[in-house]
């Protein structure tokens, strides 16, 4: 039998250092969701979303997209060479997801699921954004350094988009 | 006596699966997958302290059996099914360790176990390892949901209704 003020003092322990895990991104979610000029406007904020921050980071380490279904990465895109906003449809054995492009940045912009988390995590558009997940669909979204699927699948890809 | 417990079990799971149904209706500040009340846990707290094991286990199956069919798609079961069991079993062995005005402790950890054993679930099933970034944000949150449901549990407990 514990006292409860030993309790309190393990379970904060274990509050803390959770808490110091964070990745930072957490606290960056919500005005990374707001639109790009806002982050234009304001400049002790980090101007990371938008094209902007695509130009610049592009010449330091490109990024990708990698999008998993079930584990399996269907589809990569380089993020920082987009220059045209572009929009697919992302087809898994339980629904779709409308995946959106934008220069430097992706986000889910609508969904069959139930809940609709996906389509509320908003943008992501660094390494340590945490990646976007569709749990009822079994997709998830990361920004990577590397493409983990050939790129020829965007190519292949484009042309549908526009239509 | 058999009918007695029955109608108790039956009851119990009727009022976990509109906790639950509620609470799938308020809407989550964060729009991060698996951070949420859970309410419904207050219950299975509750059965835990006072009903013994093999209850709670019934209703905690019963709930997450039917929960996934009432409010999400199939495909989340998998992912309950493992956070309620962990979480279970874990407070099966809290419930000879703490006392009766420690019983929030259980909920803090047992929340913590539930989102842990949710994400673990969710990287088996979706073989991404990427979702393993979620798992400082979802035990913060997982405990701090858990202290207000603990709270709730422990109260109810010590009040002493429908012993």
């Amino acid at each position: 039998m514990l006292k409860t003020r030993t309790w309190i003092l393990l379970l904060a322990v274990l509050f803390f250092s959770a808490l110091v895990c964070l990745p930072g991104s957490v606290w960056r979610r919500g005005t990374d969701t707001a639109p790009a000029a806002l982050g234009d406007a304001d400049p002790g904020r980090e101007a990371d979303p938008g094209g902007e921050a695509a130009g610049g980071v592009s010449s330091a380490a490109p990024l990708y997209a990698n999008l998993y279904m079930d584990g399996i990465c269907m589809w990569s895109g380089s993020l920082s060479r987009l220059d045209t906003a572009q929009r697919f449809i992302a087809e898994t054995r339980y629904g779709n997801n409308l995946v959106e492009l934008e220069p430097g940045r992706i986000r889910i912009a609508d969904a069959d699921c139930p809940d609709r988390l996906c389509v509320s995590q908003g943008w992501i558009s660094r390494i340590d954004d945490l990646p976007i997940v569709c749990l009822p669909h079994g997709l998830v979204i990361e920004i990577a350094e590397e493409a983990e699927a050939a790129e020829e699948a965007e190519a292949a890809d484009e042309p549908e988009t526009p239509s | 006596m058999k009918t007695v417990r029955l109608t108790r079990d039956a009851l119990l799971t009727a009022l976990a699966l509109i906790l639950f149904t509620i609470e799938a209706r308020i809407p989550v500040p964060v729009p991060i997958p698996g951070v949420k009340l859970g309410l419904a846990n207050i219950v299975t707290v509750w059965a835990v302290f006072l009903l013994g094991a093999k209850d709670a286990l019934l209703i905690l199956l019963a709930r997450i059996l039917l929960g996934s069919l009432f409010a999400a798609s199939p495909a989340v079961l998998l992912y309950s099914l493992s956070g309620g069991l962990l979480c279970f079993l874990l407070m099966l062995v809290l419930r000879r360790v703490v006392t009766a005005d420690q019983i929030w402790v259980c909920g803090v950890l047992g929340g913590a176990a539930h989102n842990i054993g949710q994400i673990f679930a969710a990287v088996l099933v979706t073989e991404t390892p990427a979702l393993l970034s979620f798992l400082p944000v979802l035990t913060v949150s997982g405990m701090a949901a858990g202290l207000f449901t603990g709270l709730c549990a422990q109260f109810l407990i010590r009040r002493g209704i429908w012993r």
